[in-house]
């Protein structure tokens, strides 16, 4: 691969695809109510995904490339985009779930006064924690609720918790003993 | 210390591409582990913690079809104190300090708290949490 023009549209496509990923799922955001739901995020990765596949593509096409640099160009574009993907549904997943964004977000709200455990307890007390998280589990389908009980339903969850179950053992990390009963 | 680890890994890998190849190679690395690196960084934050969420399906899994009841969903993430553990950790990783009047917010807290502030307003979410 010669053209350092072509080269310079591969190297930019993922950032390219992101851009795109990130402005659909704005304008998705204010046009819906569904706001961050998780169907949205993998929509508008795709269509990142698909922005930054035709870049690449043309690119390596104008300079008559070889299988080698397709599959180099390919093999690097996919994990840049898969990565920024990730990184950029960790961003929106923080604003949504956490617990610590929230605390910063109501002390930051509440000025020099500062805020004490209590008042950030009073605030947001352990059972709302369960109750918004029950609400979004049902919404992503990953527990259904049939009168006071909750039943397994969908397996992304299950299996992320698995796979996270297994990676905290590889490194040694603690396990809640709760989760194991 | 991660960000350290893969920072020194970086200098290692610019160094012996831009000794390699065309220096515009070595800026198509850069990028790819540059979001890889982050992506892990942000993964093993997910790891190291433990999210009532997962904590919740996989109680819920674990009883099968006799179910999970909402009481005990409630004792489950109630007999651990979140917030003492969540304000342990953020004052451990100096975001927030505690005042006379109570907590208050590092500069770092202030600039992370921003970034986030931002985020919502860009992405027209609530406060969430």
């Amino acid at each position: 691969m010669k053209s350092s023009n072509a080269l310079m549209v591969i190297m930019a496509a993922p950032i390219i695809g992101q851009i795109i990923n990130t402005t659909f799922h704005v304008i998705w955001n204010h046009a819906t109510k569904a706001k961050g739901h998780l169907g949205s995020i993998i929509f508008c990765f795709l269509m990142g995904w698909l922005v930054q596949i035709l870049l690449t593509s043309g690119a390596l096409f104008q300079c008559n490339a070889s299988t080698n640099d397709w599959v180099g160009a390919f093999t690097l574009n996919s994990a840049s985009t898969i990565g920024f993907g990730y990184c950029y549904f960790t961003f929106v997943n923080l604003l949504k779930t956490s617990l610590r964004i929230r605390i910063l977000a109501e002390i930051e709200q509440n000025g020099s006064q500062g805020m004490t455990a209590n008042a950030l307890r009073r605030l947001y007390d352990a059972k709302d924690v369960t109750t918004m998280r029950i609400i979004r589990l049902r919404n992503w389908r990953q527990v259904k609720q049939w009168g006071d009980n909750l039943y397994p339903e969908g397996w992304a969850f299950l299996t992320l918790g698995r796979v996270l179950r297994l990676l905290k053992t590889i490194m040694s990390l603690p396990i809640t003993p709760k989760i194991l009963t | 210390m991660l960000l350290i680890i893969f920072g020194l890994y970086l200098m290692l890998g610019i160094l012996g591409l831009g000794l390699a190849a065309d220096w515009t190679y070595s800026l198509l690395f850069v990028q790819c582990y540059g979001v890889l690196a982050l992506s892990y960084i942000s993964f093993y934050s997910l790891i190291e913690g433990e999210s009532p969420s997962l904590v919740l399906v996989m109680a819920v899994y674990a009883r099968r079809e006799k179910g999970l009841s909402l009481n005990e969903a409630n004792q489950l993430l109630a007999s651990e104190d979140i917030m003492g553990i969540r304000l342990q950790e953020l004052e451990r990783d100096k975001l927030i300090w505690m005042s006379d009047q109570g907590y208050q917010l590092t500069p770092r807290g202030h600039l992370l708290g921003g970034l986030f502030h931002c985020g919502r307003l860009i992405l027209h979410l609530d406060k969430g949490g």
